[in-house]
């Protein structure tokens, strides 16, 4: 049986998704008067949509006829892909454990965290002799940020609500 | 004010050594981060402007145009010794500058590329100070009217260029000036896809988003890739060109920077399209054109005058027009206007000292990555070496410090974080980040405009098509997008003569 090709199909739930998205949302938008005809704040946005959804059924159309079977060598493709997504996963998740604890840990500490944790996520295996070399690099990377920003820009980052 | 006078207006600026400093550091920025292979002039720019807050708008600017001016030179450095172009202006090098260190002339092929660069970079200033004031004198007859055609035609041009489906680039450029509505709306201030919030009330910040899409996207993508990065050469030697020979390949030189800035006037067109075209061109009708490839100076230099000399062409509608002539001049635009400065033909009569600024600084800069360049090739090896371990992390940390310095607000840090990973996951269906940025740069510009545009005509759309500028530039829209389709379903048609 014949499938869409992943990049096919991706690209047009997008269009699709983003475009009914901005109509679902504009449609509660008030129109304004006396302009001739009626343009409002969701004129704009709206004529975006219904353009990106065009696009959408413009690209299901040029590639109707190219759609192919998912064959072997892609499948190896697939499960190739899926083994490094795992660093990115990892590193989206700790940036947004490390930014919603930002107010708390302060600045220094969850930018410290974050830059010497990335590198281990990056070499993906720990070293211990490696340990102290992202270490110290994660301290020098703070104190580049601290003199370039705090003592050259003058900015004030911000402290720690838990460790005054 | 004429262009000699606009260059007198600007010489005060340089009299200050902490100027000529901010220069010398955004050039080195700048070839650090256009040599790294997966950090580009882009990224630097983006991260590097909130420093520029601590400065005066004049030392800011300098400082970002070193960076510009800086990497699109040095993109070709990690193209001639590792393969992999800095920046995407330098992938005509590594064509020939690749194979000319795999021959144990590495030295010779970065040598080559400074002098190109530095000479096709001036001509481009050149053409910039005599062009760019001009230019401004005519946008003064633009209405909104013009101004909608011409932000369009940087989102179509962009889209044609970009990697993957011209509809790709259509679809990022929509996505971009998607985000650039969220916000009060222009002319009736209505909050639009706020959802309550004031952050969102106020609008998405500029650096945030291009921080995100530039920066932390690529940190993404590099993470899940698996690369090792092949140094052609350990040492570099004899990089001074021969002065003989340079001067034959002069016609060339000039050639490939008149390609080169005007492409690079091109709204959105820039480097990369002008170092591509050059290099095409110049084989074309080379007499060594079967040669071209195989590792020879005359490849190297055709690619590095035209995408240095594109640098001059891109501030040409920047300057004139306010429109951006690429990713990077997108940026030097938004520094302008944090700073409260309007970037467009008002500039050259408001602000002559800025303008004259931006020639001069261009003209520095190119001397400061020239000397660079040929005293510190032997050391650019290590540049391109830097682990990945380090890259990514700090690079990330700059992302989030950057942002977050613009309204000490955590707010633009999970801004940052969420058009990284929406970029990321765009890359994986190839609609590109370029698009998005220059739609949302372009966004509040083409709304504004066309908006205007039908409040003045009453809602007659006809308005856009019975001013021939408006019309021309529309006619120019549709050529770029359907025309290529066309011309193919055309060939496809034509019966072809037999016998």
């Amino acid at each position: 049986m014949s499938m869409w090709k992943r990049d096919v199909l991706g690209t047009v739930l997008v269009c699709f998704a983003v475009g009914g998205f901005v109509l679902f949302q504009t449609v509660q938008y008030p129109q304004a008067r006396g302009h001739g005809f009626g343009q409002g704040p969701a004129f704009y946005p709206q004529l975006l949509a219904i353009s990106i959804i065009f696009l959408g059924f413009l690209y299901l159309f040029l590639n109707f006829k190219k759609r192919f079977r998912v064959d072997q060598n892609e499948q190896e493709d697939i499960q190739e892909a899926k083994r490094h997504y795992l660093p990115v996963v990892l590193l989206i998740l700790l940036s947004v454990l490390l930014i919603s604890f930002l107010e708390y840990l302060g600045f220094w500490i969850a930018g410290f965290l974050l830059t010497f944790l990335t590198a281990l996520i990056v070499r993906g295996k720990v070293y211990w002799k490696n340990l102290l070399a992202d270490l110290l690099f994660s301290i020098g990377v703070m104190g580049l940020v601290y003199g370039i920003f705090v003592v050259f820009v003058g900015i004030k980052l911000p402290g720690s609500e838990w460790f005054h | 004010m004429g262009t000699f006078d606009l260059i007198i207006a600007g010489l005060g600026s340089f009299s200050d050594p902490y100027s000529l400093f901010l220069v010398l550091a955004g050039s080195v920025l700048g070839i650090v981060f256009g040599a790294i292979p997966g950090l580009t002039a882009t990224m630097g720019m983006a991260i590097f402007l909130p420093i520029t807050f601590g400065m005066s708008d004049l030392n800011g600017i300098l400082f970002l145009i070193g960076i510009y001016v800086g990497s699109c030179y040095s993109g070709s450095l990690s193209s001639i010794l590792v393969n992999i172009p800095g920046t995407p202006s330098a992938i005509a090098t590594g064509f020939d500058g690749y194979k000319m260190a795999q021959k144990g002339e590495a030295g010779r092929a970065i040598g080559y590329a400074t002098i190109a660069s530095a000479l096709g970079g001036l001509f481009g200033v050149l053409v910039l100070m005599f062009a760019a004031p001009l230019l401004a004198s005519m946008a003064l007859e633009f209405g909104a009217q013009e101004y909608t055609g011409m932000a369009l035609l940087g989102i179509s041009i962009v889209s044609y260029i970009t990697f993957g489906a011209t509809i790709k680039g259509l679809i990022g450029g929509i996505i971009g000036l998607l985000l650039a509505t969220i916000g009060q709306d222009v002319i009736t201030a209505y909050p639009r896809f706020a959802f309550g919030s004031k952050n969102l009330q106020g609008g998405l910040e500029m650096i945030p988003v291009m921080v995100g899409f530039f920066g932390v996207t690529e940190v993404l993508i590099k993470l899940e890739q698996e690369e090792t990065i092949q140094v052609a050469v350990s040492k570099i030697k004899n990089v001074l060109p021969s002065p003989s020979r340079l001067l034959r390949m002069s016609p060339m030189m000039g050639l490939s920077s008149v390609i080169g800035t005007f492409i690079g006037a091109i709204p959105a067109a820039g480097g990369a399209i002008a170092s591509m075209a050059a290099y095409g061109i110049q084989k074309r009708f080379s007499k060594r054109s079967q040669e071209y490839g195989t590792g020879i100076a005359e490849g190297v230099v055709a690619a590095e005058a035209s995408n240095n000399a594109a640098v001059g062409g891109s501030m040409v509608p920047m300057l004139s027009l306010g429109i951006p002539g690429d990713p990077q001049t997108a940026i030097l635009i938004g520094a302008l206007m944090l700073n409260g400065l309007a970037p467009g033909p008002m500039l050259f009569t408001t602000r002559p000292d800025l303008v004259s600024t931006i020639y001069l600084g261009n003209v520095l800069s190119i001397i400061m990555f020239a000397v660079i360049g040929l005293l510190g090739a032997r050391y650019f090896a290590y540049l391109v070496k830097v682990p990945k371990h380090f890259l990514l992390p700090g690079i990330l940390i700059f992302c989030i410090v950057g942002s977050f310095v613009i309204r000490n607000s955590i707010f633009d840090i999970w801004v940052l974080l969420a058009c990284g990973v929406i970029g990321y996951l765009l890359q994986k269906i190839e609609v590109m980040p370029a698009p998005i940025i220059l739609g949302f740069v372009l966004g509040p510009i083409l709304e504004d405009n066309f908006r205007r545009s039908l409040i003045m005509s009453n809602g007659d759309w006809s308005t856009f098509f019975t001013r021939p500028i408006s019309l021309t530039l529309l006619l120019l829209n549709f050529f770029i997008l359907v025309g290529p389709s066309l011309l193919k379903l055309l060939k496809k048609n034509i019966p072809k003569h037999t016998g």
